[in-house]
């Protein structure tokens, strides 16, 4: 009896592959995320020892010692799905925190009163807005286009941010058909590796204002058609942008 | 990333891989994703029946197999080890798929975003069948692997592949054989 399936042995797509420099660029945000988690984790754990320590004292900090907050989520595991990065899906309204550990970290400092936020989901890291403002929705050769990233505080009281290098933002453009990243604003920039804090007092405030000249990460200008633009604070639980459009040439 | 291990690939410690000789590991790797690069697409494309997301997962495959390639490459599997995380974020994805995707993608079976197999209807057929059935169908057809190897991508036994293997078999002869 013929085997049923022996037509699928010919069947190839003849697909080209990708350029290796965005396998790599993609990489590196794999492994941006994993630090970023690992940290984020250690943070929740530091976080709620003193937080612990600072309510309610010493003593009950260390019965509550094995209750703290869970270890860091491993940092690979193979069926667990990060899809669609990096601008990969046009979304409207802007993305939610990643999933943290449950509780969140958030201490309020008890000489200035602001709230710091250190991981996980808070109601204070919920009251921060990552706003995205594009100069012109189509991208013309020879006049660049300019980024400006907002980060507005819809609350009453200062939200502190903690940074986890001196890069305070990023912007990033991926190719709209495919999803892929193009072009990113820090990518071959050195920043400081000493952490930081950022205070966001009520209201709206520029945090970050760049250009993009149409090209791609080495320089080529790009195809014509649609680009997904996207703003991020990288704080140590990064906060992105709604994504906008921008269109080069002609869409 | 820095590559220490300039040296040779011994063929016979490095399955996957074809030999090359005095090949460096960034050249290595460029000419793995080229020779597996469609072929892979083709056949996660069978298990998630949407072209940008099977690329998209291969993309990813490759990507993290880059920041392994060290311990891949030469002396490793990188081809059984991207199959093994090819088939896993296929089979994570169809079960993180909402509903309403699914019933969108049933509805679009011969839309432009998924690749067509040139008999339609074997492309029904396979169509309708589980994802891990799919994904033995896909792995041991399209990417040619024995069945050991499709094993151990799917981390299951030879004889549970074996099993679904002859199961899809059975199902599309009796959709071939119905009137």
């Amino acid at each position: 009896m013929s085997d049923p399936f022996d037509g699928l042995r010919s069947f190839d797509p003849g697909l080209d592959p990708p350029d290796t420099r965005v396998i790599r660029a993609r990489a590196q945000r794999i492994r941006r995320r994993r630090s970023v988690e690992l940290s984020a984790g250690i943070a929740v754990v530091l976080a709620a020892s003193v937080f612990t320590v600072f309510v309610k004292g010493p003593d009950t900090a260390e019965r509550q010692g094995s209750r703290a907050a869970p270890a860091p989520t491993p940092a690979e595991q193979l069926g667990e799905v990060a899809l669609g990065e990096a601008g990969g899906s046009a979304s409207v309204a802007g993305s939610p925190l990643p999933p943290g550990p449950a509780g969140g970290a958030t201490v309020t400092s008890p000489t200035t009163g602001s709230v710091v936020v250190t991981a996980g989901r808070t109601s204070s890291a919920q009251r921060l807005r990552i706003e995205l403002e594009l100069s012109d929705e189509r991208a013309t050769p020879g006049i660049p286009a300019v980024f400006r990233l907002r980060v507005c505080n819809d609350g009453s009281a200062e939200v502190a941010v903690s940074f986890p290098t001196g890069q305070r933002y990023d912007f990033e453009v991926a190719s709209g058909r495919t999803g892929a990243l193009v072009w990113r604003w820090g990518a071959g920039r050195t920043f400081t590796q000493a952490t930081g804090t950022e205070r966001f007092p009520p209201g709206c405030r520029l945090v970050g204002e760049e250009s993009w000249n149409g090209t791609d990460q080495s320089g080529r200008p790009v195809g014509p058609g649609t680009y997904l633009v996207t703003g991020i604070l990288t704080s140590s639980e990064p906060r992105r942008s709604a994504t906008k459009t921008i269109c080069s040439v002609t869409c | 990333m820095r590559f220490s291990n300039l040296r040779p690939i011994n063929p016979e410690t490095a399955p996957g891989v074809s030999y090359k000789e005095e090949e460096t590991p960034e050249a290595a790797f460029e000419r793995f994703v080229s020779e597996r690069y469609s072929r892979l697409v083709g056949a996660v494309s069978l298990i998630v029946r949407e072209r940008h997301t099977a690329e998209d997962i291969v993309q990813e495959t490759f990507a993290r197999a880059y920041l392994n390639w060290s311990k891949l490459w030469p002396e490793g599997n990188p081809a059984g080890w991207a199959h093994r995380v090819a088939v896993n974020l296929a089979l994570s994805w169809r079960r993180r798929a909402t509903r309403e995707a699914r019933a969108l993608l049933r509805l679009a079976s011969t839309n432009a975003q998924s690749f067509s197999i040139p008999d339609v209807d074997l492309h029904r057929a396979v169509a309708g069948l589980p994802p891990r059935q799919k994904a033995a169908i896909a792995f041991f057809y399209i990417l040619d692997l024995p069945v050991e190897e499709v094993a151990a991508a799917m981390g299951c036994r030879p004889g549970t592949v074996k099993s679904l293997l002859h199961s899809a078999r059975g199902r599309l002869r009796k959709e071939m054989e119905a009137p």
